[in-house]
Parts: C-alpha cells; sequence; structure tokens
C-alpha cells in the first residue's frame, strides 16, 4: 500500500516536469520582451530632449516638437500604441533607459563605443552630425591639412576642440560662449570658428557672414542613435526599430523630416541613403541582415562595431581592440584598408616610376655634360645646380600650383601623381646627371675617350653605382612629399585614417613599417642590379 | 598684375618671409647639433672592440639610414605629446623642436659613418684627412636646410610655411607661382653662398691631404 502515494507522487513530479518542460519550450520564443510589455502596457515611453531644436523642443504652445519626436511618434504608430514622451538631458538619458523608466531614448546622442558598454544602439543610425570650420573671407583653406599650425576658435570643452589637436594637429582657443566664439573669429584672432557642421551651416544662413564661407569635407563624424536597453539587443524590439530605420533611409523619409524642420542638408543623411539603396547583381539591397540578423559590416559604423564573437581577421581585430585598446582599424574596417592600401599602391607605384626615370634621365643628362656639348651640357650643368640646391617641396608647388594654373588656363589638369613623379624624378636625376658624369669622365681618363656603347655605359654605372643607389633611396623616402598635392599616398591615408580613429600610434608605426620595407625591398633591388653591372 | 606690383607687394612681405628662413636655419642648426652629438656617440661605440656596443651602433646607423625624414616629421609630431613628463617636470616640446630631431635621426646616420672614418683617420695620425669631415659636415647642413622647408607640413613657420600664408594674404591669381619663385631665389643663394665656403675649405684642407680625391661634385644626394 505504500508503493501506490509514491507512484503517485513520482507521476505527480513527472506530470509538474512535463509541463514546465513544454511550457518552458514552448515560451522561448515569446517570453515576455519589452515589445509584448509596451503593447501590454499600451504606450512605448520615449525619452526626448525638450531643449535641443530643432530636434526635440517646446513649440510655443508647449508641446513637444521636433525631428527625433516625429521619430518617437513614427515609432510608436507602428508598433500600434500612442507614444508617451519623457523629457530626458544628456546626463540622465542612460540611467533612465537601463532603469526601465523609458522604453527608448531618441534623444540627440551621439553613439559612442563607451555609451556602447551601458546601452545597445540600435542600427542604422537616424542622424549624424560632424565637425566642419567657417572659415573667413580669403583664408585660402581648402584642405584639413592647410590648417596645421594654424589657430581655431571653439568652444571650450567641446569634444572638436581636442580631436583637433590630437588628430589633426591643429591648434585650438576656447571660448564659453558662441558669441564669444563668433567674436573672436570677427576680429581675427583665429583662422576659423570649429564647431557642429550643422550649427554652422545655419550661422550661414543667417546672412550675418558675408564672404565667410564652409567648404571643408566634414569631420569626427558621430552618428546618432536611437537606444534601448542592452538585454533588447538582436531581439523583436531592435529588430523592429531598425528595419524602420533602414526603409526611411531608402524612401527619404528622413530626409523629409530634416526639410521639415529647416535643417541644412546633412551630407551624412546623404550618404546613408545612398548606402540603403545600393542593390547588388539580384537587385536585392546591398545592405540586408543575415541569416543571424545582422547588417552586413559594409553598411555600418565601423569605427563602433563590436567583434561579437566572429573568428575572422576583423573580428580578432576588434577583439584586440575591445580587450587592449589597440585599434588596427585597417584590419577590420573595409574602408581604412582600402585607404590604406589605395596609399601603399600609390607610393609603391610612384617609388618605382620615380626610380627608374631618375636612372634613366641621369644617365643621358650624364653623358650630354661628359661629352661637354655645346650649349645643351652647361645649360644642362646649370639646371642641375638649380635643381639641387632649392627644396623639391618647392619644385613641387611651384609646378603643380604655379604651372597648374597656368595649363589650367589652357584647358588641361595636371595631375599630382604625374606631377609629382617628374618632379621628385628630375630632382634625383640632377644628383644622378651630376655622379655619372662624374664617373664616366673618371672611367674616359681610364680607358681612353668613352663612346655611347652598352659597354662604356656599364663601366660608367659601375663607378657611380653607390651614389645612383643613394640617391634614389632618398628619392624613395622623399615620396610621402607628395601628400602634399592631396595625393593619395602612404602619409596622406595614413594622417586621414588617424582624424577619424585616433589610433595614431598604430597608424605611425604601420607608416613607418611600410617605409622601412620598401626602402630595404629598393635597398635590395639595387644590390641585385650591382651584380649584374659590376660583373665582368 | 604687372611685373612691378608683384615685385612691390614681394619686397613688402620680404622682412616676414626672410624671419621665416631664421626658422629654417634654427630648426636645421639645432638638428645638426643633436644629430652630431648622437651621430658621434653612435661612431664611437662602432669603434670600440666590445662586442655588443659595436652591433649596436652598427643596427642603429642602419635604421637611421632607412628612416625617412618626412614620415619622420608626422611620427614625431603624432608620437611625442605637447607635455612631456619627464622626471615628474612638465616639459613643453614645440613643433619646431619635434623638426629638429626628425632631422636629426638623418644627421645622426650621417655623422656615425663620416666620424667613424674620421676617427680612423686621427687614430692613425692623418690629421688633415680626419678634418674632412669639416666640409663634409657643411654639405650636410646644407641639405638639411633645404629639408627643413618640408616642416612646413606639420605647421612650422618656416619660409615657404609664411610663403603660403603671405599668397593667402594677397589673395591673387598668379601671384602663388611668383612668391614661390622668390622663396626659392633665397634657398638658391644660400646654396650657393655655403657651396662657395665648403669649397674653400675643401681645398684647404686637400691642399694639405696632398691629392685626396675631391668628392664635392657627389655629395648633394638629395634630402634623406
Amino acid at each position: 500500500m505504500t508503493v501506490v502515494p509514491v507512484a503517485n507522487s513520482l507521476l505527480r513530479v513527472a506530470v509538474i516536469f512535463v509541463l514546465v518542460a513544454i511550457s518552458v519550450f514552448a515560451a522561448t520564443p515569446t517570453v515576455a520582451d519589452d515589445l509584448d510589455k509596451i503593447v501590454e502596457r499600451g504606450r512605448l515611453v520615449v525619452g526626448v530632449k525638450e531643449d535641443y531644436a530643432p530636434f526635440g523642443f517646446r513649440n510655443s504652445e508647449g508641446t513637444l516638437v521636433g525631428y527625433d519626436i516625429d521619430i518617437a511618434r513614427a515609432f510608436a504608430e507602428t508598433i500600434g500604441v500612442p507614444a508617451e514622451l519623457v523629457p530626458v538631458t544628456s546626463a540622465n538619458r542612460l540611467q533612465k533607459l537601463r532603469r526601465g523608466e523609458i522604453d527608448v531614448v531618441v534623444a540627440t546622442m551621439g553613439d559612442t563605443r563607451s555609451r556602447r558598454e551601458l546601452v545597445h544602439m540600435v542600427e542604422p543610425h537616424y542622424y549624424g552630425d560632424g565637425a566642419n570650420v567657417l572659415l573667413a573671407p580669403g583664408s585660402g583653406i581648402s584642405d584639413w591639412a592647410d590648417l596645421r599650425g594654424k589657430t581655431l576658435c571653439t568652444i571650450r570643452g567641446a569634444l572638436w576642440g581636442r580631436l583637433a589637436e590630437e588628430r589633426l594637429l591643429i591648434d585650438t582657443i576656447g571660448f564659453n560662449t558662441t558669441r564669444g566664439t563668433s567674436l573672436a573669429l570677427r576680429a581675427g584672432h583665429c583662422a576659423g570658428w570649429l564647431y557642429d557642421e550643422v550649427n554652422l551651416l545655419n550661422e550661414l544662413r543667417s546672412g550675418e557672414w558675408e564672404g565667410y564661407e564652409v567648404t571643408l569635407p566634414t569631420r569626427f563624424i558621430l552618428p546618432w542613435a536611437v537606444a534601448i536597453r542592452k538585454e533588447e539587443a538582436g531581439g523583436r524590439l531592435d529588430r523592429l526599430l531598425g528595419d524602420l530605420l533602414a526603409g526611411w533611409h531608402r524612401d527619404g523619409y528622413l530626409q523629409g523630416l530634416e526639410r521639415r524642420w529647416d535643417l541644412p542638408p546633412s551630407p551624412y543623411l546623404k550618404r546613408a541613403r545612398e548606402r540603403w539603396t545600393e542593390r547588388d547583381d539580384t537587385e536585392q539591397h546591398v545592405c540586408r541582415r543575415d541569416d543571424a540578423g545582422r547588417w552586413p559590416l559594409s553598411c555600418r559604423e565601423t569605427s563602433l562595431v563590436t567583434s561579437e564573437g566572429r573568428r575572422d581577421l576583423s573580428g580578432m581585430a576588434l577583439l584586440l581592440l575591445e580587450t587592449t585598446g589597440l585599434d588596427v582599424s585597417v584590419l577590420y574596417d573595409p574602408t581604412d584598408r582600402s585607404i590604406f592600401l589605395v596609399g601603399l599602391g600609390l607610393t609603391a607605384a610612384l617609388s618605382v616610376v620615380t626610380v627608374i626615370l631618375s636612372i634613366v634621365l641621369g644617365v643621358v643628362f650624364g653623358w650630354l655634360m661628359h661629352r661637354r656639348v655645346p650649349v645643351v651640357a652647361p645649360l644642362l650643368r646649370i639646371g642641375c645646380a638649380v635643381l639641387r640646391m632649392t627644396p623639391p617641396l618647392l619644385q613641387l608647388y611651384i609646378v603643380f600650383l604655379g604651372l597648374g594654373g597656368v595649363v589650367l588656363a589652357l584647358g588641361f589638369t595636371l595631375d599630382a601623381f604625374t606631377v609629382a613623379a617628374c618632379v621628385l624624378s628630375l630632382y634625383a636625376a640632377a644628383a644622378n646627371a651630376v655622379a655619372f658624369c662624374h664617373a664616366s669622365d673618371v672611367a674616359a681618363k681610364r680607358n681612353g675617350a668613352l663612346r655611347f656603347r652598352l659597354s662604356d655605359i656599364r663601366a660608367a654605372l659601375a663607378l657611380c653605382f653607390p651614389a645612383l643607389m643613394g640617391n634614389c633611396v632618398n628619392i624613395v623616402k622623399a615620396t610621402g612629399m607628395a601628400s602634399t598635392l592631396a595625393l593619395p599616398e602612404l602619409v596622406s591615408a595614413s594622417t586621414s585614417i588617424i582624424a577619424e580613429k585616433g589610433n595614431d600610434g598604430i597608424m605611425m608605426n604601420l607608416l613607418l613599417l611600410a617605409y622601412f620595407v620598401l626602402v630595404i625591398l629598393v635597398i635590395q633591388a639595387f644590390r641585385l642590379l650591382e651584380r649584374r653591372v659590376t660583373a665582368p | 598684375m604687372t611685373a612691378a606690383e608683384i615685385a612691390k607687394i614681394l619686397a613688402e612681405w620680404t622682412p616676414y618671409l626672410l624671419s621665416g628662413f631664421g626658422w629654417n636655419i634654427a630648426v636645421s642648426l639645432t638638428a645638426m647639433a643633436i644629430g652630431t652629438v648622437v651621430g658621434l656617440l653612435l661612431a664611437v661605440m662602432r669603434d670600440s672592440s666590445v662586442r655588443g656596443a659595436k652591433s649596436g651602433g652598427n643596427v642603429l646607423t642602419a635604421a637611421m639610414h632607412v628612416a625617412p625624414t618626412f614620415v619622420m616629421l608626422f611620427y614625431l609630431t603624432y608620437m611625442i605629446p605637447e607635455q612631456l613628463e619627464i622626471f615628474g617636470l612638465h616639459v613643453h616640446v614645440p613643433v619646431w623642436l619635434k623638426a629638429s630631431l626628425a632631422f636629426g635621426i638623418a644627421v645622426a646616420g650621417f655623422v656615425s659613418d663620416n666620424a667613424l672614418v674620421s676617427i680612423r683617420h686621427f687614430s692613425n695620425g692623418r690629421v688633415p684627412e680626419a678634418l674632412l669631415f669639416l666640409p663634409s659636415w657643411t654639405n650636410y647642413f646644407l641639405i638639411i636646410v633645404m629639408a627643413s622647408s618640408t616642416a612646413s607640413v606639420i605647421g612650422v613657420p618656416e619660409m615657404v610655411y609664411r610663403a603660403r600664408t603671405v599668397i593667402g594674404a594677397v589673395d591673387q591669381i598668379g601671384f602663388l607661382f611668383w612668391a614661390y619663385l622668390y622663396v626659392m631665389i633665397w634657398f638658391l643663394v644660400f646654396s650657393i653662398l655655403l657651396t662657395m665656403i665648403m669649397h674653400l675649405l675643401r681645398n684647404r684642407l686637400t691642399q694639405r691631404t696632398h691629392g685626396l680625391p675631391r668628392q664635392d661634385e657627389t655629395d648633394l644626394g638629395g634630402i634623406p
């Protein structure tokens, strides 16, 4: 008789176990998440700004309106509930979200790695702002590099000032207010006003800045994100909001909002629209979720992407960044990688072309000088002396900028690569010509008169080989100067990656390493050649 | 713009440009000073019979020959913070000093090689031959002055940098060419003067060395 209760209780346990198991299995896909809670509660609670026009502010009736508010209401409408707007500040928006007081943050929030530690940023981003410079009339500045060594006015404590000093080597002076900054610019205390691009474009539209201009490419682009709780990452709410935002980039809804709130056309939104409407060969969007629900890497702001357990090279590079702070962005960011590889290719190509041209021209000029050809030889001597006794940087400027203007008037444009290759080749050829002429003189003294025969040239080449090699190694080392002609070679590539990522330590060492390898390869090539030239 | 107008503007700006050339000289002399001290140390290391010092000197010298000064300008500018803390002391590192350091590396490589030759001449009692180091050193100074124009890219207000400022201030089409050409002429005049001094020095020395080969024609091998 004692068996029955035991069996009964065993049966009861089994039934409960099975029921629990069924409920667990069955409930897994529909476990109550934020989306359920929102629907159940009957409203979407969104944290928004109330003091940041035109993104989140109160109109004359006291109602919250703005770019961000429209996005918040559109979210709620899609979910099918009304939106409850809760004013937040930059200081408390993340805490309120983490404590569960609000479901979503749409409050002019820039997406940064440190904020990603606290909350989940929905991708794609819904807006992007960056820094630009309001330049005084006739500043002559056409690139950020022109600002090196100059001073910019900025608002004290703003992120841009620090970034400009660290990454772009530009000095800044900080003023407490917008007004103070603009007065300092008008008084000529600085070359320009460094500030949020949107605000500067608004200043320009005010009509008070006659002749001033905002013409530089946007720097330090900071995308703005919609944030949800970290636990919701990859969940239904995340996907819903992400899909909505992607759709709004594609159909131009976000750019429509921009116009509605009278914002100047943001380069960020324009670029985002191009990115999200691009289609591949199968007519599908290039930017579409993979099986795991992730957007492709090329569609995301790679400066913010995390390793997320990826095992490939880019995943490892990201893991390195997350654990040690070492940012080898050329390994995980396709944009940085292509910038760097293009730079490497251009520098290598420039080196090869310059070395070959400088030797060929050097031998020809040197020979003409050696033969004392009337008129030509004295002219060449003077030309070589001038080339060797003036800075090659000035030679580049004079040909590219000075003659470039003349050529432009004739309807041609000078290509930076061609100019750099020609000027640097001629500069090295001048030194090579003098060395070759000298060697020919010595060889002639030794072997009797030289003719322009292969064996005679070889004899002279063998004599001046170390000098030629030294000159060529130096010209390869000087190829970086082409960066001053805005050629996107290795030095330009490295500094522009630093400007966006701030990984100056990594990039500078990578740049130096690349040059070390390049120079050593050139030396090795010359050693191989030397054996052939000096062989009997 | 007429030739007279261009000449007038250039004359007006000449004091400003020439004070920029003062920076070229200052940066170059500092680079020569730093590089010579380091290079001499390296040469002494390479001349010593201690194996570690010898190979250490060789490797460092080779590395200094490979490092491009233009790249080193950027490297040092980014890698050395503006405020350096040494033993609790806050030292301000101005950008021109970073440029001097970048050029100083090339100078050290050059001095290391040439001083080694001179040290060996000297210890064999061939003093005039050892002194040939001086014209070569002067020649290298000239090369560094040419190279110092590249310090403009990191914001040292030397002559080329100032030429750009003048071009911006004048803001006339066609002026750019003449401004850069004018600056180039100043570099050329300086080079010719220094080369003449160097030849004089070398001729004096070669008279005493009884026909040691004159190499001055092949010395200017481009900026390092």
